[in-house]
């Protein structure tokens, strides 16, 4: 009959298709083979290049829902007064030259005379001027990022391409933070608005801006497209469009890297970068990052109080096991806040500290005063070593967590999970400090200057989490901020990590890498986090 | 009706933990988070908040958008036509393929074809929309280069029909998955019931085809309880389009409402639940009136 030959027909190519779609999928998809990056290519002009967002951009650095994928967008359309390095210190940006006053209770900015606006109005001292005491210093505005000027005065200009930034205390990591999500806004734009955060045509539309690309169109939900600035003053870029597109899928992100829809993207769950790795369109870089892993035992808690059982936890995680299994060894333990990247100020004689060793752990423990309990739990006083780690469910958070209870368990201390929504998580632990232990990450400046996390009036409501206080860290960290002699403040930051290793305000984990997928195509990137890279797009062009 | 769910909604929402992520961030300070709680009005207690937004909403201000700054109706305005285009697609596409395929089940019933259906159906109701979207990105936008992966159009411009198309195939395909299988069954199982009436078998003997006994008089009396489903299917599909939409990263209201959750953005939350309650009761009386075009019978006199 004539229905069952076309449903035999219709089955066989039914599942030859299928057959095909899972070769295809299997094997790396034909591509043009990439040829490897040579530095002495001549730059090409021309193309467009496409980076992921989660969700829509606000377009003003200091807006406080200016955060996460905003940062991108800002870092490009808005130029600083320095911008951070590829050595990590801090470079000119809007600034040519900077110069701290003996006292240290100033610092003088020296601008580019012929910087403009992308409306061609002249970038000046007064643009500065408006940023600061207008709009991160109104402490009725609540500007994102605010906190990392707290020492900072007021902003005076003193001629048109000099500022000069007066502070309440020597500040010594000034021109690193001014790099850091700082952009200057235009002056003349905001006139007349009552209300910054509300100015829509410029936070949600087409801002006047000073960087290299600005924006051409905005599509809600869809993406912003970036034009290239002819006039930008650090000279005209390569590339003729920059698009940012809002992707919110990780997979699809990935997906769309492969494909070639994307042209640069963070990997943030490195479990698929094997599979990545071997296709040949793309090519993929670890990268550094000032940011660190951390437990905070919490310092309200008398069982956290003592060094030995800090150091006994610091043991007990097998830091380097953890790393290899949720960043697939892209990472490193560490044992201070200084990142390894600091190159000037790392100490690497701390690295070999508290390597994984169970043995240590329990002797440490045993002098600690605790004794083996019931069910394998250690206990002192009658009262069993057990207490619940938060954990936030975003990122490695949850695998990490639960490797550290299995570390512990083998230690003789029982830990619980109490898994939470991110946002929630926020609420109890940061906001309420209702915890006794959690994992988490900072990601700061680049700059040692690690004082608002560490110092102990930060404890309770500022960024020392766990509320540890030692009037000696206090004295380090002061000495750190205020120092503007380098070789003195080299050796306070050594001085700072052998605290921190020894101590142990936090339980240093480890040091995480990014891992940035780049299609092979793109070229003229410099090896630093993509971040710090959208100063530098300027440079970036495309092998056609 | 709208006003208790607004009130309900506003309630729960308020009593979550957590608050607006421009507040719930690691970086921000405490006296940060004290100026943005007083301008964002979150130091008054919620009885009050409610009325400020009730009184804003009966004059159809619904307030502004705290993650964006920007008024939440306009928000929902930009959202609503792209979430009613993929949802619309994926119900015609269901009803166009799923109708059919019903009424073969019914006429091949316990043969293979009423199997093979049956398993497709099993099949679509137990794949997640996530799993799909993403098998069907690596082949079609991946692999065979055929389709783009994600949004309305080609990036940066407004899209002519066919880029439009292109885009829209993928994720209207995924998510008519979600709502296939149920019309499908449904067809079957309705055509089934009214194929053993009696009026049914007077047709036949008349000398009637079969294929106008079943087409022009079995399936309009079967289809009245396939439009009820179809009414109970429209609430499925926006749940569906939010996994859907966050995939292919179509900007539509299922996306906003999963980001205005987690951002904890008060009166977009509410306003989107407002408008899709509209929706839901605009579409149940569609279904209404399409029973009484559909059955004579239920025409009030």
């Amino acid at each position: 009959m004539q229905w069952h030959s076309w449903r035999r027909r219709g089955a066989a190519l039914a599942a030859t298709w299928l057959l095909g779609v899972w070769a295809g999928v299997g094997c790396a998809p034909a591509a043009p083979v990439a040829t490897p990056q040579s530095n002495s290519q001549q730059p090409q002009t021309g193309g467009t290049v496409t980076i992921p967002i989660a969700a829509d951009p606000t377009m003003n650095p200091w807006h406080p829902n200016a955060f996460v994928e905003s940062i991108f967008v800002n870092r490009v359309l808005f130029d600083s007064l320095t911008r951070p390095g590829k050595d990590l210190n801090p470079a000119p940006d809007l600034a040519l030259s900077w110069e701290a006053a003996a006292d240290g209770l100033a610092w003088t900015f020296k601008l580019q005379a012929d910087a403009k606006w992308s409306d061609g109005q002249a970038i000046t001292a007064d643009d500065v001027v408006f940023t600061f005491n207008d709009l991160v210093l109104k402490k009725e505005l609540g500007a994102t990022g605010a906190g990392n000027f707290a020492a900072v005065k007021s902003v005076e200009a003193v001629d048109p391409t000099t500022v000069k930034f007066n502070l309440t205390r020597p500040f010594s990591a000034l021109p690193a933070y001014l790099a850091y999500n700082a952009g200057i806004l235009p002056r003349h734009a905001f006139q007349g608005q009552a209300d910054p955060w509300a100015f829509n045509a410029f936070n949600k539309g087409t801002p006047v801006s000073s960087g290299p690309f600005k924006v051409e169109s905005y599509t809600s939900g869809q993406s912003v497209v970036l034009a290239r600035n002819d006039a930008y003053f650090g000279g005209k870029p390569y590339l003729d469009k920059l698009v940012f597109k809002v992707v919110p899928d990780a997979n699809t992100q990935i997906a769309q890297a492969l494909s070639g829809e994307l042209s640069v993207m963070i990997m943030d769950n490195k479990a698929a970068v094997d599979r990545v790795k071997s296709a040949p369109q793309v090519r993929v870089e670890p990268r550094q990052l000032v940011q660190y892993y951390w437990l905070a035992l919490n310092q309200t808690d008398p069982r956290f109080q003592d060094v030995r059982v800090r150091q006994a936890f610091d043991y007990a995680i097998d830091r380097q096991a953890i790393i290899t299994a949720v960043e697939k060894g892209y990472g490193k333990p560490a044992n201070s806040a200084i990142v390894p990247g600091f190159t000037a100020y790392y100490d690497p004689s701390h690295e070999a500290q508290y390597a994984f060793s169970l043995d240590k752990a329990k002797q440490l423990l045993s002098d600690a005063g605790w004794q083996a309990g019931p069910d394998g739990i250690l206990q002192k006083d009658g009262k069993p070593f057990q207490f619940t780690l938060d954990v936030g469910q975003r990122g490695v958070l949850e695998p990490t967590n639960e490797l550290i209870q299995q570390n512990l368990k083998a230690a003789g201390i029982q830990a619980d999970l109490n898994s939470m929504e991110w946002n929630a998580y926020i609420q109890k632990v940061v906001v309420a400090r209702d915890y006794s232990a959690t994992v988490n990450w900072w990601v700061y400046p680049n700059d040692p200057d690690v004082y608002a996390y560490y110092h102990s009036s930060a404890a309770g409501k500022g960024f020392n989490i766990p509320g540890y206080k030692d009037p000696k860290l206090d004295d380090l960290l002061t000495r750190v901020q205020t120092e503007t002699d380098l070789t003195k403040r080299k050796q306070a930051v050594t001085d700072l990590q052998t605290f921190m290793a020894d101590n142990l305000p936090y339980i240093f984990l480890w040091y995480p890498q990014e891992i940035d997928v780049i299609n092979a195509n793109l070229q003229g990137v410099p090896d630093i986090n993509l971040r710090d890279n959208m100063h530098y797009v300027r440079e970036w062009w495309l092998k056609k | 009706m709208l006003l208790l769910v607004s009130a309900i909604t506003f309630l729960l929402v308020n009593l979550a933990p957590g608050g607006p992520s421009a507040l719930m961030r690691m970086d921000v300070t405490a006296e940060q988070r004290d100026v943005l709680t007083r301008r964002l009005g979150l130091d008054q207690p919620v009885p009050v908040r409610y009325a400020q937004w009730l009184a804003g909403a009966l004059r159809g201000d619904l307030g502004t958008s705290m993650t964006s700054n920007e008024p939440v109706a306009w928000r929902i305005g930009q959202r609503l036509p792209n979430t009613l285009l993929l949802a619309g697609t994926a119900l015609l596409v269901s009803i166009l393929a799923g109708v059919p395929m019903g009424v073969l089940a019914a006429l091949r019933r316990n043969s293979l074809p009423d199997f093979v259906l049956a398993g497709i159906s099993v099949v679509g109701v137990s794949i997640p929309a996530f799993w799909l979207g993403i098998i069907l990105i690596l082949a079609l936008s991946v692999t065979l280069q055929w389709l783009p992966s994600s949004g309305l159009a080609t990036t940066g411009s407004a899209g002519d029909l066919g880029d439009r198309v292109q885009h829209l195939l993928m994720p209207a395909a995924v998510l008519s998955t979600t709502v296939l299988p149920y019309v499908v069954r449904f067809t079957r199982s309705a055509l089934l019931e009214v194929l053993h009436q009696d009026y049914v078998r007077t047709a036949s003997a008349k000398g009637l085809s079969r294929l106008r006994v079943v087409y022009g008089h079995a399936l309009r009396n079967a289809l009245v309880p396939v439009v009820s489903i179809v009414g109970t299917l429209v609430p499925r599909l926006f749940g569906g389009s939010v996994v859907t939409e966050a995939v292919f990263g179509w900007p539509g209201m299922g996306r906003l409402a999963v980001e205005a959750a987690n951002g904890r953005d008060y009166p977009l939350i509410v306003g989107i639940t407002v408008v899709v309650a509209a929706v839901v009761v605009f579409s149940s009386l569609v279904v209404d009136l399409a029973y009484t075009w559909l059955d004579p019978r239920i025409r009030l006199s």
